[in-house]
């Protein structure tokens, strides 16, 4: 077939079979810290990232609306809380004993858009692998020896680029429409972020071995999506749950970022002012992508074990 | 048998009593429709020395266990029991070096990014795999002109036929150029001349030193290209050799055709001689009866089918081109005129119904 025929890749006759596998940065195992062991879990990072925009962007409608849709979504929640505000939201007074602050736009407008970018995250890490599964390509992924932790942190390094694009997109918006005051401490800003990043991606490696073995754990994750919607106040201030819903709202890992995330966009906090929600942030984004990758571990070789791994 | 160890041949490929057993679940009917738990064995003991460089060919049936062989030999599922080695590396405990040494063509269509193109798939793949980003761009243009993709490489996959979305996947299990592939059923589903191109490329990589597991059900396939078979029957392995070793050893060594018909028919050069009378009263008459009572007593088994008057029975067995004489002086007697006989060197495909028609007759029994 071939008008050079087969050859090896110095364009030599292939002389016999090579005795082993190449030597490759990977096999030096999943967690080296050898330079080209990183460089080359780099290389894979970004090539899931490639592959997931390219898919993307081919279906270009859907593409545009990842940027449109997040800005529609809050955009009920923020006329609602203009007509329970009252002309010339006089009831403002009276949501600011409720949420310490008068300003119930950007409060409904951060809630609502890093709700957006938070979910999105979650489950975008906890579903990458479903995706490929219902495609037909899971398995030829995972014939490769690239790890697997890797496969989802390049899935979800896509999908965090694109979130944080939109998530910024909805507030420039929010800024432009409705007048949004941002009070930006940026390293407390990014650090707050990155926090949270750490910390949603570790619950989405504990969804992505979920979704793996049970299949259909959709159902079980709009659930949990709905119940964390009320506790992790999105729309708005957990002061007004009962008081013990409001004790469950501080067990969702969500209601801390919120938090931390109004704190500082809104009443420019400080790092003193915040060092409760910093950390707790902390731990749990120490503790939980450790705990996701055990619970992915044992479910991704359940699955391998019961032999369903290619089953939709 | 002789035993070889793994190590002895850590390019190829050796099992020892492999075995998988899948938990079913079935829903019942009747008036409790409880679900019922079943087991299957896919795999019953399967024991297996490829050596390297060797183009070995795993036949069987639908659900004969091939495709799970070839599922648990690239670490995509475990083993119930037993052990396997691959390119030298255990399949459960040293997994991702297993998965570094093999190419896989895997059955079906929708194992490529049908929305990206050729290229874009093997540039993926090919970080997937850890190949160095300076061999990366050459490794991709050679594997695309060895399928013979390079014309159409810029185009999206879901562009391409099926047989160019096979010779693709082949193109990517060779990316890191692996010393093991597996191809499973690779010609299914494709028209004669793709799978004739396809299997022309088997060949030149088997005879570039790849050592190559093929499952198929195409027996035609697996004599044409394989240096030795395995046949898999009900998760067992029932047979190993070569295809002419094969048809050595096997119980279906000699196969006599013979075609016949009954005398005084209105063709036969026999009409109105006295002994077709006996013919004439006897219109609906079998000659199985007659030639079957010349093989008794003998391993030779006997099937025949009848289309517009005319006989074919086919003898199976060993020793069987040496009942010729005294067949056809048995079916003259019994008023039977002989068409044609022949001595047919049996195919693989005759060997492997022989093998598996034996094999479930041992079941029932």
């Amino acid at each position: 077939m071939s008008k050079h025929g087969i050859s090896n890749t110095a364009g030599q006759p292939h002389m016999g079979p090579r005795i082993g596998p190449r030597i490759e940065p990977r096999s030096r195992g999943p967690f080296s810290i050898h330079p080209r062991a990183m460089a080359s879990h780099l290389r894979t990072a970004l090539a899931l990232a490639r592959k997931k925009l390219l898919q993307e962007a081919a279906y270009g409608i859907q593409f545009a609306s990842w940027f449109v849709t997040p800005f529609l979504s809050i955009l009920p929640y923020i006329y609602r809380a203009r007509f329970l505000a009252g002309p010339e939201g006089r009831g403002a007074e009276a949501f600011s004993r409720w949420a310490g602050t008068t300003e119930y736009v950007a409060f409904i407008a951060i809630g609502a858009s890093l709700w957006n970018w938070v979910t999105n995250l979650l489950w975008e890490v906890g579903f990458c692998f479903r995706d490929e599964q219902e495609e037909g390509t899971l398995e030829q992924m995972w014939l490769t020896p690239a790890p697997r932790w890797l496969l989802a942190l390049g899935n979800a390094a896509a999908n965090s680029l694109v979130n944080l694009i939109m998530t910024l997109c909805v507030l420039l918006l929010v800024h432009l429409f409705f007048g949004l005051p941002l009070v930006v401490n940026w390293p407390l800003l990014i650090t707050v972020a990155g926090l949270s990043w750490l910390a949603m991606y570790g619950l989405g490696f504990i969804y992505a071995g979920l979704v793996m073995f049970f299949k259909e754990a959709e159902h079980l994750v709009n659930l949990v999506n709905d119940i964390v919607l009320v506790l992790a106040g999105v729309t708005f201030p957990l002061s007004v749950l009962p008081v013990w819903l409001r004790g469950m709202a501080r067990l969702t890992p969500l209601s801390w970022i919120l938090t931390a995330l109004r704190a500082v966009l809104i009443n420019g906090s400080t790092w003193h002012d915040l060092r409760l929600e910093l950390t707790v942030l902390s731990a749990m984004a120490a503790g939980f992508p450790v705990l996701g990758y055990l619970v992915f571990t044992v479910f991704e070789t359940l699955t391998r074990r019961r032999g369903t791994l290619g089953g939709y | 048998m002789t035993v070889v160890s793994a190590r002895d041949l850590s390019g190829g490929i050796v099992t020892r009593d492999l075995t998988r057993v899948f938990h079913i679940r079935s829903s019942a009917t009747g008036e409790k429709s409880r679900p019922m738990k079943k087991e299957l064995v896919a795999v019953d003991r399967l024991s297996l020395d490829i050596r390297p460089g060797e183009l070995f060919g795993l036949l069987g049936r639908n659900g004969a266990g091939k495709t799970t062989t070839i599922r648990m030999l690239s670490t995509l599922i475990e083993p119930t029991s037993g052990t396997a080695y691959v390119a030298g590396f255990d399949v459960v405990r040293q997994a991702a070096a297993v998965r570094a040494s093999i190419g896989c063509v895997l059955p079906g269509e929708r194992t490529h990014y049908w929305k990206l193109t050729a290229r874009e798939n093997l540039r993926f793949f090919a970080a997937m795999y850890g190949l160095d980003p300076k061999r990366e761009k050459v490794r991709i243009a050679e594997v695309l002109d060895i399928v013979s993709l390079s014309d159409r490489a810029d185009e999206r996959v879901e562009n391409y036929s099926t047989g160019m979305r096979q010779r693709l996947a082949l193109a990517r299990a060779l990316l890191h150029d692996p010393p093991v592939l597996f191809l499973d059923e690779p010609t299914a589903g494709l028209d004669v001349h793709s799978a004739r191109a396809l299997r022309s490329l088997v060949k030149q990589l088997a005879s570039a030193g790849y050592t190559i597991l093929l499952t198929t059900h195409n027996l035609q396939e697996a004599q044409e290209l394989c240096t030795r078979v395995g046949i898999i029957h009900k998760g067992r392995l029932v047979a190993v050799d070569s295809p002419d070793g094969l048809r050595k050893r096997s119980g279906a060594a000699d196969i006599v055709q013979v075609r016949c018909r009954r005398l005084g028919g209105t063709n036969g050069p026999w009409q109105g001689a006295p002994v077709s009378a006996r013919a004439f009263l006897q219109p609906d008459a079998s000659p199985l009866p007659v030639i079957r009572a010349v093989l008794d007593g003998s391993e030779i088994r006997a099937e025949g089918s009848t289309k517009d008057g005319e006989w074919t029975v086919t003898c199976r067995g060993p020793g069987a081109a040496s009942f010729i004489p005294r067949l056809t002086a048995a079916l003259l007697e019994h008023g039977w005129e002989l068409v044609e006989c022949a001595v047919k060197e049996p195919s693989l495909e005759d060997i492997f119904v022989e093998i598996t028609a034996d094999e479930e007759e041992g079941a029932h029994e």
